[in-house]
């Protein structure tokens, strides 16, 4: 088992550059996971997002009502009307919408004039939808009673009752309260997040080593050597396997350790078990990889590349809904997108069925199709390499 | 000089799958980013929404009929039903809520019920659609009472559809994009990247760092000038590489990056010669190996990349409100902020800022290169 024992060798003269590698990314997947809301309450909580309303018109009581009315389901940031301030706050994100009142518009709106609010926000998307199905109800209704108004009713009734017909009797429970949501949410978006680290480190670690074997005069020597190729490959492929299992293994441990939730609930053993097997997926693409004579910038390149790109198109920084069917359909021909499937079908049930297990199963059953495919052909091109140099 | 400058340029240009890898890297993954980000913070990518109803005699004035019926009927778009209902008994609702079949289900009793598994966003839109419901319907029956007759049905089409009510101020030109950040801080990561440029440069002319190095050392070429132009060159090829860049995202993706052209073209060369500075200071401090160095560069620069909000733009924001001073000696960030305030603000201020920093920056690299490479001795062992 020489080759074998020489691959940790090889290992360990760089020692630095991997652990730097892995410090850093376990770092970034830590920020990850923390990054992501979680929803610690029991209870469910529509998030109230934060809007500032300008107001150019006097104080009337239709302005009155309509940030009372707004006020509970969004929380309303004071801030001067100036542009600069506003920009400012939209541009740090510390608020998602500014409404514009425009001047005299409670006069023109009861009139019936076509009069319409400004609005500085965001690029359009849900929360924006959702804050401005808040105003467009409140003021559609409004007009409603507005315009039927045969009784002829004060503004303040009118508004009384705009109020009372918006106050809704919607109630929400959640059906099993998952008191472990909070761990779950951290853990799926930190495993979710191996996909980009794994390719990252496993690409740059398995080169490291395989690019002291690509020199000629090493393959050549080895070549003559009486030991046959296929040990070589086979110890090789061996060492790569523990340095990527070893490397998964920490991850995880710190995963779970953050997240402070056991390892020993059926749920954990399947999340730990589907991250090893993805492992071994990542761990061939960095074979397949190696096996091309490429220098060290060209590696770190290709491996950002391979990395983020398969990140994001499997959904592991945009959550999977947001993406567009086409790039579902061929980030399927990837085994991240099963991995990152699988982990969001764990994290989605606190109690594992048979049917749950068959579905996580056939997930993992194709990614590991993928490794065979993906090492095949990486021992198909180092055949290729081989007849070219003799 | 300047024939110095132009061998280096030689040299680097000679590497030819380096030079095809930092040049194409970055095209390569903002294709990536087009395809994914294309539609992605949009609203038109919701699917149907699967939920239950418990299913219910009907009963006179329970309002349960016009209740399902506004359910099945309420889309999304032209060909799209917003909900796929299944109308069953409460225990089967439960049971398919656990398997996971459904989003939601909902109990029409004593008003609207809904039960979920958690806060996500199709449970939010359900409970929206439920409560503009109970909104009309409160509304026409306030109406009714006090007016004894019931509003027309284009009006409550109106209350349904919510009307269009809202304008784009006129306030802002560009408005703002959360997609552009990926591809300004893949702007910032490619400029970054041009530390492995620096690196090598300095690498080649370090004695202590490689052979070349110890052989340019014993010519006659002043030390000064030897990294001048090493850095010009390293510079040159990494500029070149960001303006094909910027050049491909904004005509090929039709990435928005505002009318300052002058001024983009001025960011991009800041940004470049602080990536390549980046890479010559730790290659002149460090006496490690040029591989140990070249990771460590490529490591912290997608860490500074992160922290930009390359991959989730909201990283940006959580150190803007927890670690503010942070986004201010971040290069990455700085780069990202120029670019975005170019397109985003009509006022220079915030761009100046990030300009002046990345300029200081870019100054005290330039000293610690120059110190480091300056008439060091070796003794001859």
């Amino acid at each position: 088992m020489q080759v074998f024992k020489n691959y940790f060798k090889i290992l360990k003269s760089s020692k630095n550059v991997i652990l730097i590698y892995m410090g850093i990314f376990m770092l970034l997947a830590v920020l990850f996971g923390l990054s992501q809301k979680d929803n610690s309450s029991a209870d469910f909580e529509q998030s109230k997002y934060n809007i500032t309303i300008i107001n150019r018109d006097k104080e009337t009581e239709l302005v009155k009502t309509l940030r009372t009315h707004l006020s509970t389901t969004c929380n309303i940031i004071e801030l001067e009307d100036d542009k600069e301030t506003l920009m400012d706050a939209i541009f740090f994100h510390q608020i998602i919408y500014v409404l514009i009142i425009p001047e005299d518009f409670t006069e023109k709106f009861i009139d019936g004039e076509d009069i319409k609010f400004e609005k500085i926000t965001i690029q359009q998307d849900v929360s924006i939808n959702y804050v401005e199905m808040s105003i467009n109800n409140f003021i559609s209704t409004a007009k409603v009673f507005y315009d039927n108004n045969t009784q002829n009713l004060t503004n303040i009734e009118i508004l009384g009752l705009v109020q009372n017909s918006l106050e809704t009797q919607v109630n929400v429970s959640l059906s099993s309260v998952n008191m472990e949501s909070n761990s779950n949410k951290f853990l799926e978006t930190y495993l979710n997040y191996f996909v980009y680290i794994f390719m990252s480190i496993f690409i740059l670690g398995i080169s490291i080593v395989m690019s002291s074997y690509q020199d000629l005069d090493t393959k050549r020597r080895n070549l003559a050597a009486p030991i046959s190729i296929k040990k070589i490959n086979i110890q090789l492929f061996l060492g790569n396997m523990v340095y990527t299992t070893v490397s998964a293994l920490i991850l995880i441990a710190i995963g779970f350790l953050i997240a402070g939730k056991t390892i020993f609930d059926t749920q954990s053993i399947l999340f730990i078990i589907n991250a090893l097997v993805f492992s071994l997926s990542a761990l061939s693409i960095g074979f397949l990889i190696a096996q091309f004579p490429i220098k060290r910038e060209g590696v770190i390149a290709i491996s950002n590349v391979v990395s983020l790109g398969l990140s994001f198109i499997c959904g592991a920084f945009v959550p999977i809904e947001l993406i567009s069917d086409n790039i579902i359909q061929i980030a399927k021909f990837t085994p991240s997108y099963w991995f990152i499937a699988a982990n969001n079908i764990i994290a989605k049930s606190p109690e594992i069925t048979s049917d749950i297990i068959r579905n996580i199963l056939s997930h993992m059953g194709i990614q590991l199709l993928f490794t065979i495919a993906l090492f095949t052909l990486a021992l198909v091109v180092t055949k290729s390499n081989r007849a070219k140099e003799a | 000089m300047f024939q110095l400058y132009t061998t280096r340029i030689k040299i680097l240009m000679r590497e030819k799958s380096s030079l095809f890898w930092t040049l194409f890297f970055p095209i390569i993954l903002s294709i990536f980013f087009f395809v994914v980000l294309n539609n992605a913070y949009s609203s038109h990518a919701i699917d149907t929404i699967n939920i239950a109803i418990v299913s219910q005699v009907e009963e006179e004035g329970t309002g349960y009929t016009q209740f399902t019926e506004m359910m099945k009927q309420v889309s999304i778009s032209e060909n799209k039903k917003m909900f796929n209902i299944t109308f069953t008994n409460s225990k089967n609702a439960k049971d398919l809520l656990d398997k996971n079949k459904i989003t939601g289900y909902v109990l029409y009793d004593n008003g609207l019920n809904l039960v979920v598994k958690e806060s996500g966003l199709y449970e939010s839109i359900t409970k929206s659609v439920l409560e503009t419901y109970s909104k009309v319907t409160n509304t026409i029956n306030n109406i009714y009472v006090l007016n004894g007759e019931l509003i027309s049905n284009a009006e409550i089409e109106t209350l349904y559809q919510g009307g269009d009510y809202i304008i784009n101020s006129n306030a802002i030109n560009n408005p703002p994009d959360l997609v552009l950040n990926h591809y300004y801080s893949l702007i910032a990561m490619a400029c970054l990247f041009g530390a492995m440029y620096g690196l090598k440069e300095v690498c080649d002319i370090q004695a202590n760092l490689s052979a070349k190095g110890a052989r340019l050392n014993a010519s006659p070429v002043n030390k000064v000038k030897l990294a001048l132009s090493s850095i010009m060159a390293a510079f040159t090829i990494q500029l070149t590489s960001i303006l094909l860049l910027i050049a491909f995202l904004a005509f090929v993706l039709h990435v928005d990056f505002g009318d300052r052209i002058l001024l983009i073209i001025i960011t991009s060369i800041i940004g470049s010669l602080t990536g390549v500075l980046i890479g010559t200071s730790i290659g002149s401090i460090s006496k490690k190996s040029e591989d140990f160095k070249s990771s460590l560069i490529s490591s912290v620069s997608m860490l500074c990349c992160f922290l930009a909000g390359l991959m989730v733009v909201n990283m940006k924001y959580i150190i803007a409100s927890k670690v503010p001073f942070l986004q201010y000696i971040n290069p990455a960030n700085l780069i990202t902020d120029a670019f975005y305030s170019l397109y985003f603000y009509s006022s220079l201020n915030r761009f100046y800022v990030n300009i002046s920093i990345l300029c200081i920056i870019n100054v005290i690299l330039m000293i610690i290169t120059f110190n480091s490479t300056r008439r060091t001795e070796y003794a001859s062992i």
